[in-house]
This record gives structure tokens, sequence and C-alpha cells, in this order.
């Protein structure tokens, strides 16, 4: 009898032993925190319970901190965006490629892994096009966001607008949905937003803002883990996220509170974010 | 001094006294209130000055503590609008709004009005002094409003400037308001264009002072000016003070004008019953005049005066009366010092003076004038014989045959002991003689003593020219000697 219970315990130790990590989960504050925060516990929530890891979701204060912290490995897995993805493999090519996350096109309806950047102005602003806006006051969201500073500088100078000399005066303002409040408000005249953003402003205060320009499809974000995250580790998350269905309570609640149009994540590669490197000439 | 004088003296001098000292003691506790008025309005107004040097204190350390950090310096730099309103947004607490602008006045990021930003303030005055002079603190217009502004340069490396950051306390009665100690009270901060004060009310001001404080920047430096209201309180010690004045003022004229009236209605006739009783003491007016005057005086006045009246009219009676009976008493004295006491006839001493007047009347206008002496014959048999009752009865009863048959301007005395002699004016010595005649007759015929037929014997004279009295005295005397001796009973006229 004691024999068996040894046994049995022992196989209960190496099997809650192999299992029983913490995680923690960090994402980028590309929106308001707190709206991230409500919809990562319910992303954590469902890792947790595919892996069986005590999984923590973290919203870090910005990019920076992200990257510094998957760096130094207080954060196990991270969520970043794609601009942040491409430096951080550049800057630590150690870190390991879980998943991409896809959405539904709003346009096409499509699920794809990859979005846009929109230029964008009111409808009453009067400018009809990037030319007329000269002048005028243009925000970014963060210089280290894709849709909000990466590809709609890019697109930009691709029009031979040189954003500092061109508007008045560039600000800014860390969150698409900031930039999206102020151009609502008037606070600026032109500004850069991921589509998702501007989708949700105009499913919430109807056709205020017009389309300048579009950038080209950006891939999604990537999923990635610290290169301190076992293998093993690296694909039961990956199997987990391939696994979550398009209408998971998570997805829902991404387009309910941030309204993204979260479909579920998809398993691509590095050489996915290639596009992104040649856009940024890396 | 009268005593109309002193009555009023007597009434006015306590009330003045006590009007005077309740005036002094209410202006001590006036002058008392004023001092702590006063010595309150100062410490009032340090209060004021130290809670306005204390608010530029705190906005420019305020200023100061937001324009430091170098994460503020970078997010300027960056044109980092979340940064700077999240730094912003934690200050504003305390005051109305923070802003940061760009070196080219462009406002970054304004707290607490998130979304409001990329306005130009370039060339507001008081972002020029400030990238001017490093620092701002003064009294401006920000939003269409006065404000109270203060502001630091934001420098990078501590050098180069990258921007401003602007905190603003708008300028509002609650606010100006709460810089009060108290009640009673206005603070009104102004500059040359406008003023805000905390009370608009147009309520009487005692006293301003104006402060200056640090809020001095050019061009418009700020000014405050404590207004202190009038105090209802010391209004009223004023008003009590004044009235207190007023009234003893005015109970002092009515006094007086009632003490007036009171001497005149009741003072007055004792003045004139005085005057009345003096007059008649100098002798100007005699009793009767004194009692009329006292009649007229108690007929018309009070109760007391006319009691005095009353009892002055009694006295004065009492005392005509008793002068009546002295004037009674007086002739009778007189009487009988002109008199003889047994026959009522004059006596000899009153006779020598109707002599004397009736000789000078003679020797003045040489009208006729004769002696007639009678005496009694035999009156000492008669004294002897019949006792002295029976002597005095025939004495009597021989003056008033006398006395019923003289004429009326004769004049009738006993000479002596049984002497009569009788004063004819305007009569010669034939007249006096007849007269002298009857007498005898009379008598003759008509009185009788115990049964005795009483006689006289007559002596008649009339007075010559230059004759003194007792010369003709004399004359009469011997004639009725020769009366005696030829017989008695019988009229001898020389």
């Amino acid at each position: 009898m004691a024999r068996i219970f040894t046994m049995v315990f022992c196989v209960f130790l190496l099997t809650t032993g192999a299992y029983a990590d913490t995680v923690k989960i960090g994402i980028y504050p590309s929106n308001d925190p707190a709206k991230l925060q409500q919809v990562m516990d319910i992303f954590a929530a469902y890792l947790e319970a595919k892996t069986g890891d005590a999984v923590g979701a973290i919203v870090t204060r910005d990019y920076n901190e992200l990257m510094r912290r998957i760096q130094d490995g207080s954060i196990d897995i991270a969520w970043l965006n794609t601009l942040n993805y491409v430096r951080l493999k550049k800057d630590l090519p150690t870190i390991q490629y879980i998943s991409t996350y896809i959405e539904r096109n709003e346009i096409t309806g499509n699920i794809l892994p990859f979005y846009q950047a929109y230029i964008v102005t009111r409808n009453d602003s009067g400018i009809m096009s990037l030319d007329e806006g000269r002048g005028k006051l243009f925000a970014f969201t963060d210089n280290g966001s894709t849709s909000g500073y990466a590809f709609p500088n890019m697109l930009l100078r691709k029009n031979g607008i040189d954003p500092h000399r061109f508007f008045k005066k560039v600000i800014f303002l860390k969150k698409h949905d900031r930039v999206a409040e102020a151009l609502r408000r008037g606070a600026i005249d032109v500004g850069a937003m991921s589509d998702g953003t501007y989708f949700t402003m105009e499913r919430k205060y109807g056709d205020i803002f017009r389309v300048l320009a579009k950038s080209d499809p950006i891939p999604l974000d990537a999923v990635v883990a610290g290169e301190t995250v076992s293998e093993e580790k690296v694909l039961l998350y990956r199997k987990a996220l391939q696994e979550m269905p398009q209408d998971h309570r998570f997805c829902r609640n991404m387009r309910e509170v941030l309204g993204w149009s979260a479909a579920g994540f998809e398993t691509r590669d590095d050489s996915f974010y290639d596009s992104v490197r040649q856009a940024l000439g890396d | 001094m009268s005593l109309r004088v002193i009555l009023f003296i007597l009434v006015l001098l306590p009330f003045s006294v006590v009007s005077f000292l309740n005036i002094y003691s209410l202006r001590g506790v006036t002058s008392s209130y004023e001092e702590n008025l006063q010595t309150s309005t100062r410490k009032s107004v340090d209060y004021i000055r130290r809670e306005i040097d204390g608010l530029a204190s705190d906005l420019d350390g305020m200023a100061v503590h937001l324009s430091r950090p170098r994460e503020i310096v970078h997010a300027l730099e960056l044109a980092d609008n979340e940064e700077l309103f999240d730094w912003s947004v934690s200050f504003t607490t305390n005051v109305d709004s923070i802003l940061y602008a760009d070196i080219d006045g462009i406002v970054l990021a304004r707290a607490p009005d998130e979304y409001r930003f990329g306005d130009d303030i370039g060339n507001t005055a008081y972002f020029q002094q400030t990238l001017a002079a490093g620092v701002y603190q003064g009294m401006t217009t920000v939003d269409g409003k006065m404000a109270l502004v203060t502001c630091r340069v934001v420098r990078k490396y501590n050098d180069v400037p990258v921007g401003i950051t602007a905190v603003i306390v708008f300028i509002t009665p609650e606010m100006l308001s709460r810089l009060l100690p108290g009640t009673g009270m206005v603070l009104v901060a102004r500059n040359s264009r406008t003023s805000v004060a905390s009370d608009s009310s147009d309520a009487p001001v005692r006293s301003s002072f104006t402060l200056t404080s640090p809020f001095s920047a050019a061009p418009d430096p700020a000014l405050f000016t404590v207004q202190i209201l009038e105090d209802d309180s010391g209004e009223s010690l004023h008003s009590l003070e004044r009235s207190f004045l007023l009234n003893s003022v005015v109970a002092g004229l009515v006094v007086l004008v009632i003490m007036f009236f009171i001497a005149r209605r009741h003072l007055v006739p004792y003045a004139e019953i005085a005057r009345t009783i003096m007059a008649y003491s100098r002798k100007d007016i005699d009793l009767q005049v004194l009692q009329t005057r006292i009649e007229k005086i108690g007929s018309h006045k009070g109760p007391e005066i006319h009691a005095i009246a009353r009892a002055l009219i009694k006295m004065t009676n009492l005392v005509m009366a008793n002068f009546r009976d002295i004037e009674s008493l007086n002739k009778k004295l007189k009487a009988q010092a002109e008199r003889d006491h047994l026959t009522g006839l004059l006596n000899r001493r009153s006779m020598d003076i109707v002599l004397t007047r009736e000789m000078e009347r003679v020797s003045r206008y040489g009208s006729p004038l004769s002696l007639i002496m009678a005496d009694i014959d035999h009156f000492k048999h008669i004294n002897d014989e019949q006792g002295h009752l029976v002597g005095d009865q025939v004495l009597c009863a021989v003056s008033e045959s006398l006395a019923a048959h003289s004429r009326v301007t004769d004049i009738l005395c006993r000479w002596g002991g049984e002497e009569f002699l009788i004063v004819c004016v305007e009569t010669d010595l034939e007249q006096a003689v007849a007269c002298a005649e009857k007498f005898r007759r009379t008598v003759a015929e008509g009185l009788q003593a115990q049964g005795q037929t009483v006689t006289l014997s007559f002596g008649v004279t009339s007075c010559q020219t230059g004759e003194s009295t007792d010369a003709f005295l004399a004359r009469v005397d011997s004639a009725m000697y020769r009366a005696k001796e030829g017989g008695r009973n019988m009229v001898v006229g020389i």
C-alpha cells in the first residue's frame, strides 16, 4: 500500500511539476490600458485553461517597457505589434515566434493576418487630400507603433511629405483611440491610426471621418516567447492559440471593448514579417 | 441767586453730569471698538497678503516641479501629448489649468482638457516673457478670463529651452473669497484693463488697502485691493452715540422748557408774593394793597400758591385787625392822653396845644379869640360834705352841661380840679360873655347835687393883639376870680 501511495504521489508531482508554471504575458498599450487589461485577463484565462499554467496578463506602460521586460525575462510571453516584433527580433534574435493574431476585415469580411494604417481627417475639415493637410496639426500614436507611426510615416514620405516640415506640428498621442478622439474633437486636423480604430469610430459616431490615405497591408501582431521559455512550452502555447475559436469570448471582448475585429490566431513564422522589414528598409 | 436759578441748576446739573458721564463712557466703548477694529483690519490685511504671497509661491513651486523632470523635457521635444498630459493632470487639483507649449508656442498638452491642444499661444505676453526671462508670474487674460499665470521655461541640459509650462488659476469671486479670512471685506484683483471682486455688492466701504504681490510681471502688473466694509456694529455704536448725544440735548432742552413753564407757572407767584411782601416792608404799599395783590396772585395760581395766598390774606386780616385794635387803643390812649378821664373833656395839656394853635391863627389872621374860664362854686364843700363820689358826679354833670350847650366851634377842657376852660374861636368878648351867661344859667337852673344847686363862676376875656398865651390865660383867670369875688354864680368879662 505504501508503495502504491508513493508511486501515485510521484506521478502527481511529476504531472503538476511539468506543467504548473507561472507564465506572464505582456502586451503593449496601444489602447486604453484598462480596457486592454480587461480583455487580456480573458486571454490569460484561456491560455491557463489550455496549458495548465498559471497565466497572468500585464499591460506595460509603453512599447519600450514591453521590450525591456521580454529581454530581461520578467515577461515570458509578449504580444508585440509588428514593428516591435521586427525590431525586437533584430535586437534579440533569440525570441521565439509563437503565433500571429488575425482579424476579420471590416470591408471584405475575410479573416486575415493583415491590417492597415489609415491617415484620417474629419469630414468637415475641408482637407480632401494629403497635400491639403499642409500647415495643419497632425498626430501619430507612438513612435513605436506600426500602424500608428511607422507605416503612416512611410506613407507620408512616399507621398513626398516630411511630416515635421509639412505639418504645423506633429504630436504623439501614444494611443490609437486618443488619436481618433483628438481628431473627432478637432484638437488635430489629421491623424494616423489603425484601420480597426477607424472602423470602431465609425461604428460609434457614424461617417464623421475621411480616409486620406491607406498603407499597404501590414502583418498583424505577433505573440512571442522569451528565450528562457522552453521549446515545448512554445509549442504548447502555439497549439493553444491555434485552437482558439473565432467566436471565443476573448475575440468577442476584443471587438466589444477595444473595437478590434479579433478572429483568433494562426501560425506563421518569422519570415511572414519580412515585408515589414523591407518596408522599413531593414 | 434766585430760587428759579437754583432750581434750574439743581435739576440740570445732575442731568448734565449723568449725560456727560454716559456719553464719555459710550465714547470710550466706541473708541475701544474702533481700536479693535483697526487691529483686526491690520491682521486681516496681513493674512490676505500672506495668502496671496503663498499662492504665488505655491504656483511657482508647481511650475518649477513641472519644468524640470527629464521625462517632461523629453516629452516636449517629442511632442508627447500623453506624457505631458499625465504629468500636468496630476497637479490640477488646486489649479484650473496646466499647459505645456513648445518653443514656438504650440500647446502640446493642456490639463484637465485632455483633447484641447494645438492652439498657438506664441503671441501672448506670458509666453514671450517666459521665454525671455525664464519665468513669468502675473495677471493676464486666458481663454477670455482673468487669470493668475505662473510660467517656467523647460530646458534641456538645464540650458536649451524646449518649451514652457504654464500654471493657471482663474480669478473668480469664489477664488478671491477663499483668500479672505472672513466676512466683512472684499478682495479686488485688478490690472490696467479689468478687475474682479470677491463680492459685487455695493456695500459701503470703510477703508481700503492696496497690496502689491509677486504677480507683478509687466506690462500689466496685478494689484490686489482689500476693501473693509462698513461694520453694522460700528455703525450701530456710532448711531447709538449720536442718538444718545442728541437725546441728551433734546432731553435737556425739554427739561429746560418744562422747567421754564413750571417756574413760570409755579415759582413766579412765589416771587410775586415775595415782591409784594417786600414792597410792603419798604412801605411802598400798605396792608390793604398787599392784601389786594395777594388775593389777585392767589386767585390764578396753583393750590400751594392759593393756600399761601389765603394764609397771607388771613395773616394780613389779623394784622389789620391788630392794627385796628392798636389804632383804637391808640385812639383811646390818645384820648386818654388828651382828655380828662372823668369828664371826657380835653385835658389841660391838650388845651395848651389848642391854645397855641389858636393863638397862632390869631396872630396870622387877626381873627377874634375869646376864653371862658368856669369854676364850680363851693366845690370843695361839696367834696367834703358829700364825698368825692358826689363831687365827681358834679364834675361830670357840669361837663355834660357845658358840652351840651357849647357851640360846635367851642373847645372845652377841664382846666383844673373844678375849673373849666372854653376856647371860643371867631368870638369876640361880647359874644363870649353871652355864651358864658348861657352856660351859667343852664348849669344854675339844671344841676343839683344832693339837693343843692350847683353854680359856676365865669371869667371871660378876648385875646389882645400880640398878647401871649400866658397873659391871655392870666386875664381870664383874673376875670374868673373877679366873678368869685363878686359873689359867684356870675360872669365877668374883661
